[in-house]
């Protein structure tokens, strides 16, 4: 491990706090099958890499 | 995939990453532009049936598309016969959108919006959903741009080794101590028309876990089968449950895990097979697992549990509409027991696998013409053993108006109860009947719960672990004195003498 | 109330430390100290702390026109377990709300999972027949005859105080007061605790958790308070006690005795307050406020000068801080998370290689390795002593020594060799994960509330927060901060500001096309005659406001937003308004309204507060002179990881008008102010700290 590899997982990290924070803006927001107090299926999000490709 | 939030439940894990790969696989990059959206809600793209949309998200960076963001949420309605398992094939449980797009260029696809209104009994809804999906996706290529932008990168590929390889060590050292063979279990479960045998071989590799359902029952004619993408997802969870828990769900900690079945067993539907209610028999795939993987790891593994969660969806009558009557619907879901743990008892009224979440009574009460008049825990319902399986729960419902109230059932473990391990005895069956002395009902359809009638409900207890002549004293003291076992059960199973 | 003449004294009681304020007339700070908490007695340690600051200043007991008290207390004895022996009363049929709970695992993968420990095992859970509806109407009479029976199972099981908690007794009340009153007929020493006084809403579980918290620490309290005041009035206080709660102000002495649950977590409120306050006074609509201290960090949005509020939290999670782990409590509070990140947080590397920082901490026993008290794991702090940003011979005002080879060893061994990492990068490599933490922690709590980081004032405080406020900041991109005045006993300083206030938070269900006005109207009638009843006993004179809210939201959605009320009768033509109102607000949180939809209300709150003291208005003054340093050190560059020379520079020497640019630590004697390279700092006419970022500077 280096220093760089520090900063890749603050970034590990942030990637994991930004899809829980996307999970968390989805759960106020969504319209729960049931009645209101319980979210029954909460919702889900996740992040994926592409691959680069320059746009035309 | 990189990241995934731990906030959504199990029937996601792995089903989202594959879905994306899918829609990548079915658009090409070049022709992304920024504010683009695509949406599915194929069960055998996104999520194992139509309730579930998926919508994904390039992320631009410097003109660039550097990776993707995607959510799932479960929409109320979509039309067809509903949730239920009484379709008979996919045509009858609803809409299914094909890979699209929903936004381009940041414009809604507003034809698009207009057939998923039309076609669903709670349009508002599903419109403010689908909206929040996509706030959702945007939030989140945002905020990926904006890390981006902080650290001064301009593409993922280095970070994606590094969490990639990182968790795929780990999980491979998490494998590597196992040790390598093959082991087999087959679980009895419920089904609809018939019961039916769920097979499992896992075989565990020096580098992998693989798992085959070969052997397991043909497709049911109701809509209880499991595309094979929700199988994988319940049956991956229930392992990373045991090996390697601590490392996050990413492309690296997945890839060790494979699943297969036979096309058309009941774990591996194929279209046009019915799906709407995929969850009760997919629910059940962590206790077909950890069958094999007791034979691994006995001090490890839990017992079988209630697993299967139960939803109890409750509408109005049909005529209710017309006559004027009282318009309602409700999902409430109840968790039985979860199964002994090799230390710990189960868990009473506690959802596992699936991770839902519960309701209250009053609020329950607050919004709906019901009145709920008992919700305790079943004594002697948790399986016996050194260890005892979690209780259940007896709920008693009636209508709190003078009006008849539908009632759809599609829930498990009525005919086969929890098993135990090592000497551990089964936990009780669920049970659901009218009025205390009414005939036990079947697991699953529909039933008319008449105005002033009760609806008797028990949800199942989990298996036990280890033989209950070897439970200490002081816990059987206890669990006499919290009254969770009767006396009979304290003498007779578990040999106490005060 | 607010004496203008008199002095006035706030004490805060902690876990290690009391810290006690006394301040003249017009809120001017004339003496601050830092005691050593007193566990066995801590009325002994406030005791000191006045009489220190008394004697600091000469003043006597006679001046004291003003005290307030906020103490953890209540708090700890609900984490340790030092609480009464309580039994629960519940509605026949619902013997097990406490078990079923929510039905929820709070952490998906841990097979192992243990639920919080709830306080009352079902063996001392008891129910009695009566059943009330969700609109209050009886269905079924309170079994009475019963009562007898009940009375005998709860002497059996030795319960000393009562939890009762009926089905839907926030709607009515009535056979919660009729049961109450049949059993103290029975056993007239019970200690009683009713739902519908301690958590008048819906949600029978969260209400019979809060009403168990509530009973579990009334006893203790009750005989704390009586002997805290009997202490005071001896050595010659003449003023009245009043006390600090969650919700960010003040009650009588009576009302703490009766509903101590209001008391729990009051330290972090007067912080908040503090922070709201500086807000009006500086005129910023939108504040982040940093509470870092020695175990944990606390993040608290501030909007238009008023702490974020909350109706609910938990007590006791367990280690990890997640959330669903503890105890659920059902009050109106100020709205804090809190991460375990702090100076004495612990560094480890994990089974992955990963570098993890807390939420184990060292706390101030053995406390980090640099502090030479036998710690040998690397913190947060050792980090901070490793990168040169502590003056080892300034630390604590000089009392604790600092042991910079201990600090290294103890990153080396922990953290350092594991990675392969040079020791300084290893320190580097803590800061950072912590600082990430507590920003991600930030925008979490950002993005549930619906709100942005990013343009607001962090306004820093604690024993550690000046040190770190710079690097979180940016991780959380924000752009300006402010540190206080005396930001190491920022708590108590916030308790002078607090008002006296009642909050009540009662549910009542209804869509809003169907509100039943007049039925509405009386409801609030009664709230506001209970409310001001218990404001009145601690602010007898002055104007009280009213504050009404009704918390809305689309049916189907577990979400609800608060939309204020007007403080009159509601009529007709409101409803058309609030509907508006809940759209307009739905809209700001969401980016669109949802029409069509139909919308309903469960909850509604009314506040009764006396005005706070007035606001100081300091002048205005320029920015002039550059500030002298005192000296300087080497310190590890956070923006570049380079080693460069920092000046420093003493608080006390700073006037309003001096500026610097970092790197640069500024030294007091409660903590250090760190300006990273990036960051330029400067003193306002009230003395406060502004550090403002250049985001293209710093290299």
């Amino acid at each position: 491990m280096s220093t760089t590899d520090t900063r890749l997982q603050v970034m590990w990290n942030r990637l994991l706090a930004v899809v829980e924070e996307q999970g968390q803006a989805l759960i106020r927001a969504a319209f729960s099958p049931s009645c209101a107090n319980a979210a029954i299926f909460p919702p889900a999000s996740l992040i994926c890499k592409a691959g680069c490709s320059p746009r035309p | 995939m990189l990241a995934q939030a731990v906030t959504g439940t199990p029937g996601h894990i792995n089903t989202m990453a594959e879905a994306v790969k899918t829609l990548r696989s079915r658009f090409q990059l070049q022709d992304m532009k920024p504010g683009d959206i695509y949406l599915t809600n194929d069960p055998w793209i996104a999520s194992g049936h139509l309730n579930d949309f998926l919508l994904m998200m390039p992320v631009f960076y410097k003109d660039c598309v550097v990776g993707f963001t995607s959510c799932t949420s479960h929409l109320v309605d979509l039309g067809g016969l509903g949730m239920g398992p009484e379709g008979t094939d996919i045509y009858d449980e609803g809409l299914l959108i094909p890979p699209c797009k929903l936004m381009d260029e940041g414009m809604l696809n507003s034809l698009l919006m207009e057939i998923i209104k039309a076609n669903s009994r709670e349009p508002v809804a599903n419109e403010g959903d689908i909206y929040a999906l996509i706030a959702c996706c945007e939030a989140g290529a945002q905020r990926l741009a904006g890390m981006m932008d902080e650290f001064g990168i301009d593409h993922l590929d280095e970070l994606a080794d590094y969490i990639i390889d990182t968790s795929y060590r780990g999980t491979i050292e998490a494998i590597a101590e196992l040790p390598n063979g093959t082991w087999h279990n087959v679980l009895k479960v419920d089904g609809y028309e018939q019961e039916i045998d769920l097979h499992a071989a896992l075989t565990i590799a020096e580098d992998h876990v693989a798992l085959d359902f070969s052997g397991t029952s043909g497709l049911s004619n109701k809509g209880i089968n499991v595309p094979l993408n929700y199988a994988t997802a319940y049956s991956v969870f229930a392992l990373r449950c045991i090996i390697g828990p601590d490392i996050p769900n990413n492309a690296g900690s997945l890839a060790p895990f494979r699943v297969i079945g036979p096309k058309n067993c009941i774990l591996n539907a194929q279209p046009p097979a019915p799906v709407a209610m995929r969850h009760t028999l997919g629910q059940m795939t962590p206790d077909l697992v950890y069958g094999c993987l007791s034979q691994v790891l006995p001090d490890q593994v839990p017992a079988e549990g209630a697993s299967c969660m139960y939803d109890l969806p409750l509408r109005h009558t049909p005529e209710a509409v017309s006559r004027g009557g009282t318009q309602f619907a409700l999902e409430l879901v109840f968790s039985g027991g979860t199964g002994a743990r090799p230390g710990l008892d189960g868990l009473s009224a506690t959802a596992f696998p699936s991770g839902v979440w519960g309701s209250q009574v009053e609020t329950t009460e607050a919004v709906a013409p019901v009145l709920i008049t008992r919700r305790e825990l079943k004594p002697d319902s948790g399986g016996p053993g050194r260890t005892r399986g979690g209780l259940g729960q007896h709920i008693e419902m009636r209508s709190a108006i003078d009006e008849d109230f539908m009632l759809f059932l599609s829930v498990e473990r009525v005919l086969n109860p929890a098993s135990g391990r090592f000497g551990g005895k089964a936990g009780a069956p669920g049970r659901i009947r009218i009025g205390q002395d009414g005939p036990d009902l079947p697991g699953k359809g529909e039933v008319r719960v008449m105005a002033g009638e009760t609806l008797v409900f028990e949800t199942p207890g989990g298996g036990g672990f280890g033989a209950p002549q070897e439970r200490s004293q002081d816990d059987i003291r206890r669990d006499l004195d919290e009254g969770l076992i009767s006396r009979q059960t304290a003498r007779d199973i578990y040999g106490f003498e005060p | 109330m607010h004496n203008t003449n008199g002095l006035r004294l706030a004490v805060d009681i902690g876990g290690t430390f009391t810290d006690t304020v006394l301040v003249d007339g017009q809120g001017h700070i004339l003496a601050t100290t830092k005691t050593p908490t007193t566990p066995e007695n801590p009325t002994l340690g406030a005791l000191a702390g006045a009489e220190h600051v008394l004697a600091a200043t000469g003043a006597d007991w006679s001046q004291i026109g003003g005290f307030i008290h906020g103490t953890t207390l209540a708090t700890n004895a609900l984490i340790e377990r030092r609480g009464a022996n309580v039994a629960t009363v519940t509605s026949e049929g619902f013997r097990d709300i406490l078990e079923i709970a929510y039905e929820r695992r709070y952490s998906q993968y841990e097979i192992n999972l243990v639920k919080p420990d709830l306080i009352v095992p079902r063996s001392r859970a008891f129910t009695i027949a009566g059943r009330m509806d969700a609109r209050g109407r009886a269905l079924q009479p309170l079994d009475e005859e019963a009562v007898a029976r009940l009375a005998g199972e709860l002497d059996a099981r030795g319960a000393e105080a009562v939890a009762i908690c009926l089905m839907h007794a926030y709607a009515n009340p009535a056979h919660e007061l009729r049961l109450r009153d049949l059993l103290l007929a029975a056993m007239p020493n019970l200690v009683i605790s009713l739902s519908h006084e301690v958590s008048p809403e819906a949600r029978e579980f969260d209400r019979l958790s809060t009403t168990i918290a509530n009973a579990y620490i009334q006893p203790q309290m009750a005989s704390y308070l009586t002997d805290f005041q009997a202490r005071f009035s001896n050595e010659g206080l003449t003023c009245p006690i009043l006390m600090m709660t969650a919700g960010g102000g003040m009650t009588t002495m009576e009302t703490a005795a009766r509903l101590p649950i209001r008391l729990v977590e009051s330290g972090p409120a007067g912080g908040a307050i503090l922070a709201a306050r500086i807000a009006a006074e500086t005129g910023e609509r939108e504040v982040l406020s940093f509470d870092m201290g020695g175990t944990t960090a606390k993040l608290c949005l501030i909007d238009r000068y008023r702490p974020q509020t909350a109706r609910k939290f938990e007590i006791a999670r367990a280690a990890r801080f997640i959330k669903g782990s503890g105890m659920p409590v059902r009050i109106p509070v100020i709205e804090m998370i809190e991460i375990g990140a702090g100076g004495g947080s612990i560094a480890h590397v994990d089974r992955l290689g990963r570098l993890q920082v807390g939420p184990e901490s060292a706390g101030s026993e053995p406390g980090p390795a640099a502090f030479a008290k036998g710690g040998t794991e690397p913190t947060v702090t050792d980090a901070d002593v490793m990168q040169g940003l502590i003056e080892p011979g300034r630390f604590a005002e000089g009392r604790l020594r600092i042991d910079i080879e201990a600090a290294e060893r103890a990153l080396a061994l922990g953290v350092g060799q594991t990675l392969e990492l040079e020791t300084v990068q290893a320190a580097y490599g803590v800061s950072e994960i912590v600082d990430e933490n507590m920003a991600a922690a930030g925008r979490m709590h950002a993005v549930e509330s619906g709100k942005d980081l990013n343009a607001r004032l962090m306004i820093a405080f604690g024993g550690n927060g000046p040190l770190h406020a710079t690097r979180v900041a940016r991780r959380a991109q924000v752009d300006r901060i402010l540190i206080p005045r005396d930001p190491g006993v920022g708590s108590a300083v916030g308790f002078l500001f607090a008002p006296v206030s009642f909050e009540i938070i009662r549910s009542r269900y209804s869509t809003l096309e169907a509100l039943d006005l007049d039925g509405l109207n009386a409801f609030f009638g009664a709230m506001i005659v209970e409310a001001e009843a218990v404001v009145r006993a601690g602010a007898p004179e002055g104007l009280l406001t009213r504050r009404r809210q009704a918390f809305m939201r689309y049916h189907g959605q577990g979400h609800e937003i608060e939309i204020p009320l007007p403080d009159r009768a509601l009529e007709e033509t409101d409803i058309s308004a609030l509907r508006r109102a809940f759209e307009e607000e739905y809209s700001r949180q969401f980016s669109r309204a949802v029409p069509g939809m139909k919308i309903e209300i469960l909850n509604w709150a009314l506040e009764v507060a006396s005005e706070p003291p007035a606001l100081e208005h300091y002048p205005e003054i320029p920015v002039k002179q550059p500030a002298r340093p005192s000296g300087q050190r080497r310190i590890l560059c956070d923006v570049t990881g380079q080693w460069r020379e920092a000046e420093i520079h003493d608080r006390g020497a700073l006037r309003p008008g001096d500026h610097l640019d970092g790197p640069a630590l500024i030294i007091e004697p409660q903590t250090t102010t760190f300006v990273s390279a990036d960051f330029a700092a400067h003193v306002d006419g009230g003395g406060n700290i502004w550090l403002t970022r250049n985001r293209e500077g710093g290299q």
